[in-house]
């Protein structure tokens, strides 16, 4: 509806918020021991990385020009034993990191599935498929990389930047010191371009979002923009927002280049402060020129780690981008534990609907001071038009909303009491659009398959003399079912619905418009079992069609969220009102000619 | 420019097609890379003159232009490595805009099909995972895969002039690494495919999962979908772990092998110096260049990651590119279209890609234009699989279609399609405003005026002045949610809009109420009056006064006639009609 909503992608915040790494630490403490393994092995490759430049300073020195060839071999010996552990170690801490990386993103990924199972439908409506999956898959793995694997391999580079800056200041301060001495005008470098490089990373990524939220619609569009020829139209609008994408990714490596040739330059200067200087110091005698190599050494060893983070500075600006993304989303208010309250378990008297406002949105009201009782065991028909707040009941009821005004007593108790698990199984929906899974039409049926029963099956197929569907389908109730049912009929998908309801049991079962594009002669069979299933249930019938509402106990009649009228079919056609106005249509539409 | 794989290219050969239009960036990027490459093997010469004339004891003047020489090498790296990254991951990012840019107009021409048989999470990974793997090998590959050769190339014929004995000697550990290579190439090649295909299931299941949340939250099976989820990542992370597996030990064997040249140097080096054989800079030299060699070492299994894990991904890109465009048959066909929309269809029988049974059999009918045709039957007895025959969402298995005398397979598709209008059964509109979605057909969507009007025949026109913006409200992901009926008639007014010869209404209303549909109906008497209009509905009513009627069962015409006709017929059209006419009875009593 506003811009706001689409451009969520785009909000600010602080390049590392230490308050969004420390929120990982649930998802890696269980795995401390590893990292723990890994911490020790990044310490002691470091100490082998930091010993092999002195080993070879001191064959120089000892050996070379010392012309000592059992002394040389002894020092070649230790130069092969250190680099035959580094080979270890790493090829240890590679597969540790990978293994742990993987652990920690399993983890992580699960929990905001999870958390997400666990939101309100109102997040649902507004918040884009395609933009949610982005973040299961995409900001996940970003964020699982930089905790586990990069963080560790930087903390790595760190400590071997410390290491030789601090052994190069031991070996000879003021070589040590010139040496380091241009170390913070790159930091300074490296500050001022990570900013840059943020904001032009975070824009890329929130244009890659809209980009596949508007990919997924599509896709899944695609039938109705070939039927209306609109190949040429939707190509033009994807082709704007990949030209975004593009240029944003442009401006993302327009300030990354700047970062490699500055750590290149000085290289270059620390390199010739160490050979300028250094060489002049070995020609006063001050050092040896061992020391001069093993300095040497340190220099190219010590802007290795610089390019290898700076490499790594973009996996962490996308990570803190994403990590926000991520926590956002956890930081989502769940619904409140769907097991919290009472459990329903069976109605004794009734619901009472007593002066019920509701509203999505605030400025429109859909239920208006509504008030209404259902009996247990009635069947009770709700009529109106479109629109006229017939469905929100249903999702009321449920507690996929919470109601702002008013009250929904189920024998005289308070909705709210009662928990949503037990709300949710014990009042059945059956709705108007079927949400197909891909999977078996068993699965389809069951849902979960720890509910599944194969005489339950049996019962419903039955019931709803399913038994020539099934026989069609080529390999019966274990038929592969496509995503969204693409290989069924609109009619199969609406009795697959209707099994659902069937599979679990309810109390109170409500029909939103679920016959509505069923053929006559299924209509039949749906009507026998919804006519078996309703004199056992308290029901709630919401139909635009009278035809199935005529065995209601009583009628309901909406309009504009208020009630206007309520009775039985007589009374409500002897009051001459809105019903009989309804009534009329639908008498000469089917009758007259 | 057009990328295609008609003539079923490699990923290789297409990665070159990728790149072609951007031939003059790569070069630029290429003498860039020369420039870098070249100032990057001067600084161990250069180490070696200033180490050998400390060694001799020299004036500190050879110190200080060496000092200065490694400066201008450095300053010449600062301004050339801007300039390679610039080329070569622009390159990177502007390729990947036309193979994203292909692959979504393939998707645009493939036939309906293909959609109802591949799921979109699946076609959404391939869009964004794959066409990341191969953005990093267009990228970072390319420039890694030059640099590397560059060294190659360069770095040993430096060595040798240092020291030809000495270089030989420590070379000889290199022969181990195509050796190793070759080994673990065919392994890392098939586990990335694996894991590729992992996180398309798991992206597949997190969005069906998400785009059914209503059914999951309401059947309270959260509890089960996260197992399910959980059971597809664990996949996902076994298929992982088994491609570190091989990788954790590439890497750093590729290490160890320099490594051994850079032992073996010492030893060999340290006893020439000794003994006289070379000086004490060349030594140090070339153990500056061995070190400078260690690094494409490393890139040759990096690279071979990536490059291998990119052709997976292309692969992946291509199977989409070469799935052969429902237009694919349109070259042969000359006739764009035929006069009129009068519709003959002879003896069709057709039978889904995976179905047992025939889904129509030998169905024969006539349309004259303007007339209108009412089909009704029981679930699964045909009706939409007729209408997608009618379209050409599938090709017939046997019988022809004519639509204004001309077989329909010689019609090719985009004309065809000018001809129809459709309501399809099951709605789907696009996160754009109302205006939008019913102007969906226009050229200007700009006219608010026009989309209005569409509206109130649709029976829109007092539900949209409810609506926050009107006109204007986004809907779907992006804004409200309409309820089934006004999702119906915003698509029925997008069918008017588009005002086509034949309009189709796929039981189209069945969530509009009484009322509502009695003003569309009495609409669409008025203002398509000149259209030919195929009926699918369930209800006789709706049907009772089509020119024609088709009882169909089990994919085969059961009844057909007018409504008078069927009725006199007494067969199952009239039993079905009484049923409805009882039901209207017992009402009314």
């Amino acid at each position: 509806m506003d811009d706001s909503y689409f451009n969520e992608d785009d909000i600010k915040a602080p390049a590392w918020d230490s308050g969004l790494a420390w929120r990982m630490w649930p998802y890696l403490r269980v795995w401390r021991s590893h990292f723990i393994v890994a911490v020790v092995l990044v310490l002691l490759g470091t100490a082998v990385h930091i010993g092999l430049p002195l080993i070879l300073g001191k064959a120089v020195d000892l050996g070379i020009k010392g012309k000592d060839y059992g002394l040389l071999l002894h020092y070649v010996i230790l130069y092969a034993a250190g680099h035959t552990a580094v080979f270890v170690l790493s090829a240890a801490r590679s597969w540790l990191l990978q293994y742990t990386g993987q652990r920690v993103l399993h983890d992580l990924r699960n929990a905001l599935f999870t958390h997400i199972q666990k939101l309100p439908i109102s997040f649902f409506d507004r918040t884009p498929v395609g933009r949610l999956v982005t973040r299961i898959t995409n900001d996940v793995a970003t964020l699982a990389e930089l905790f586990s694997a990069a963080l560790i391999n930087v903390s790595s580079e760190i400590c071997i930047l410390f290491g030789i800056g601090g052994m190069m200041l031991a070996l000879h301060f003021k070589l040590g010191l010139a040496a380091l001495i241009t170390t913070p005008g790159l930091f300074y470098i490296a500050w001022f371009l990570k900013v840059k490089m943020r904001d032009a990373f975070r824009l890329a990524r929130a244009k890659l979002a809209t980009m596949n939220a508007s990919l997924a619609e599509n896709v899944s569009g695609m039938s109705v923009i070939h039927i209306f020829n609109q190949e040429p139209a939707r190509e033009a609008k994807f082709d704007q927002m990949n030209l975004e994408l593009r240029d944003a990714e442009l401006t993302s490596v327009f300030y990354n280049s700047f970062f490699v040739p500055a750590v290149t330059v000085f290289t270059a200067i620390t390199l010739t402060v160490v050979i300028v200087y250094g060489g002049w110091l070995v020609s006063r005698n001050e050092i040896s020129m061992g020391l001069l190599i093993t300095f040497i050494a340190y220099t190219q060893a010590f802007f290795d780690p610089v390019r290898q983070i700076s490499e790594k500075i973009s996996v962490f600006q996308s990570a803190m981008a994403s990590a926000e993304r991520v926590f956002a989303l956890i930081d989502e208010q769940p619904e409140p534990d769907l097991l919290a309250g009472e459990e329903f378990k069976t109605l004794h008297e009734g619901i009472e609907f007593r002066n019920l406002n509701f509203a999505y949105t605030p400025d429109k009201p859909v239920l208006k001071g509504l008030s209404f009782k259902i009996r247990k065991g009635e069947r009770l028909a709700i009529v109106g038009h479109t629109g006229a707040g017939k469905t929100t009941l249903a999702s009321l009821l449920k507690r996929f909303y919470d109601y702002q005004d008013g009250d929904i007593l189920i024998d005289g108790v308070d909705l709210r009491k009662f928990s949503r698990t037990s709300l949710r199984l014990k009042i059945g929906l059956i709705q108007q659009d079927v949400n197909i899974f891909s999977g078996t039409l068993l699965e389809n049926i069951f849902l979960a398959d720890d509910r599944f029963d194969n005489q339950k099956f049996d019962n419903i197929i039955k019931e709803l003399e399913m038994e020539s569907l099934i026989s069609k389908l080529p390999e019966g109730i274990n038929t592969q079912i496509y995503e969204r049912g693409s290989n069924i009929s609109a009619g199969q998908r609406q009795l697959i619905a209707f099994s659902r309801a069937l599979a679990t049991d309810p109390e109170i079962l409500i029909l939103d418009e679920a016959t509505s594009s069923v053929d006559s002669e299924t209509e039949a069979i749906i009507q026998k079992a919804v006519q078996r299933l309703t004199s056992q249930r308290t029901s709630l019938i919401i139909a635009h069609r009278l035809s199935t509402i005529r065995n209601c106990d009583r009628i309901l009649v909406l309009h504009n969220g208020r009630l206007v009228e309520q009775g039985s079919h007589e009374e409500l056609l002897a009051a001459k009102g809105h019903y009989h106005k309804l009534y009329e249509l639908q008498f000469s539409s089917n009758g007259g000619n | 420019m057009t990328l295609q794989a008609e003539n079923h290219p490699t990923p290789q050969q297409f990665t070159v097609q990728l790149l072609a239009p951007y031939k003059k960036y790569l070069l630029y990027g290429m003498a860039s890379l020369i420039i870098v490459d070249v100032a990057d093997i001067m600084p161990p010469v250069i180490l070696k003159y200033a180490i050998d004339s400390i060694e001799r004891g020299q004036n500190f003047a050879t110190l200080a232009w060496c000092g200065l020489a490694l400066l201008l090498t450095a300053a010449i790296q600062g301004v050339f490595r801007f300039f390679w990254r610039q080329f070569f991951l622009g390159t990177s990012h502007n390729s990947v805009y036309d193979l994203r840019k292909a692959l979504f107009a393939h998707l645009l021409k493939l036939p309906f099909h293909y959609f109802s048989r591949t799921r979109t999470g699946d076609i959404m990974s391939r869009l964004t995972n794959d066409i990341q793997e191969i953005r990093f090998m267009l990228g970072i590959g390319i420039l890694v895969v030059l640099d590397a050769s560059f060294y190659f190339l360069t770095v040993p014929f430096i060595m040798l002039w240092l020291s030809p004995k000495l270089t030989l000697i420590t070379m000889t550990p290199f022969i181990m690494i195509p050796v190793m290579v070759v080994m673990v190439k065919n392994s890392i090649h098939n586990r990335s495919r694996d894991v590729q295909a992992r996180l398309s299931d798991l992206s597949s299941r997190a969005e069906e999962n998400l785009s059914g949340v209503r059914v999951i939250k309401g059947f309270r099976i959260e509890e089960s979908e996260i197992s399910r989820f959980n059971r597809c990542g664990l996949e996902f992370v076994r298929d992982k772990i088994k491609l570190a597996n091989i990788e954790s030990l590439f890497h750093p064997a590729l290490d160890l092998v320099v490594a051994f040249g850079m032992v073996v140097l010492l030893y060999f080096g340290g006893n020439m110096v000794i003994a006289g054989g070379i000086t004490l800079g060349s030594f140090i030299a070339l153990e500056s260049y061995m070190l400078k060699l260690s690094w494409p070492m490393m890139a040759i299994g990096w690279i071979i990651n990536i490059y291998q894990r990119s052709m997976a991904s292309m692969e992946r890109c291509l199977q989409i590119l070469r799935e052969p465009p429902a237009t694919a048959a349109d070259q042969q066909q000359t006739e764009p279209t035929g006069t009129g929309a009068a519709i003959e269809v002879s003896d069709l029988s057709f039978t889904y890609p995976e179905a047992a049974q025939p889904g129509l059999k030998n169905i024969s009918f006539k349309l004259g234009e303007g007339q209108t045709l009412g089909i009704t039957g029981p679930v699964g007895s045909g009706k939409s699989t007729l209408l997608r025959l009618l379209m050409k969402m599938f090709h017939p298995g046997s019988g022809q279609i004519k639509i204004g005398n001309v077989d329909v397979a010689q019609i090719p598709l985009k004309s065809l399609r000018e001809l129809f209008a459709y309501v399809p059964q099951e709605t789907f509109l696009f996160s754009e405003s109302i205006r939008e979605n019913i102007l969906f057909s226009q050229e200007n969507k700009d006219q608010p005026d026009v989309a209005r009007s569409f509206a109130d025949r649709a029976g829109l026109g007092s539900d949209l002045r409810d609506f926050p913006d009107g006109l204007e409200t986004m809907l779907g992901e992006r804004g409200v949610n309409l309820s089934g009926g006004q999702k119906q008639r915003v698509s029925l007014a997008r069918a008017l809009a588009a005002a086509r010869p034949i309009l189709i209404l796929d039981d189209c209303t069945s969530a509009v109420d009484t009322e509502t549909e009695q003003k569309i109906l009495a609409s669409l008497r008025q203002n398509a009056r000149r259209s030919t209009c195929i009926i699918v509905s369930h209800r006789m009513v709706s049907l009772q006064n089509a020119d024609l009627i088709i009882y169909l069962d089990n994919g085969e015409i059961a009844e057909m006639g007018t409504h008078q006709q069927l009725l006199e017929k007494n067969g199952r059209y009239a039993r079905a009609w009484q049923r409805q006419r009882l039901k209207a009875e017992l009402e009314k009593s």
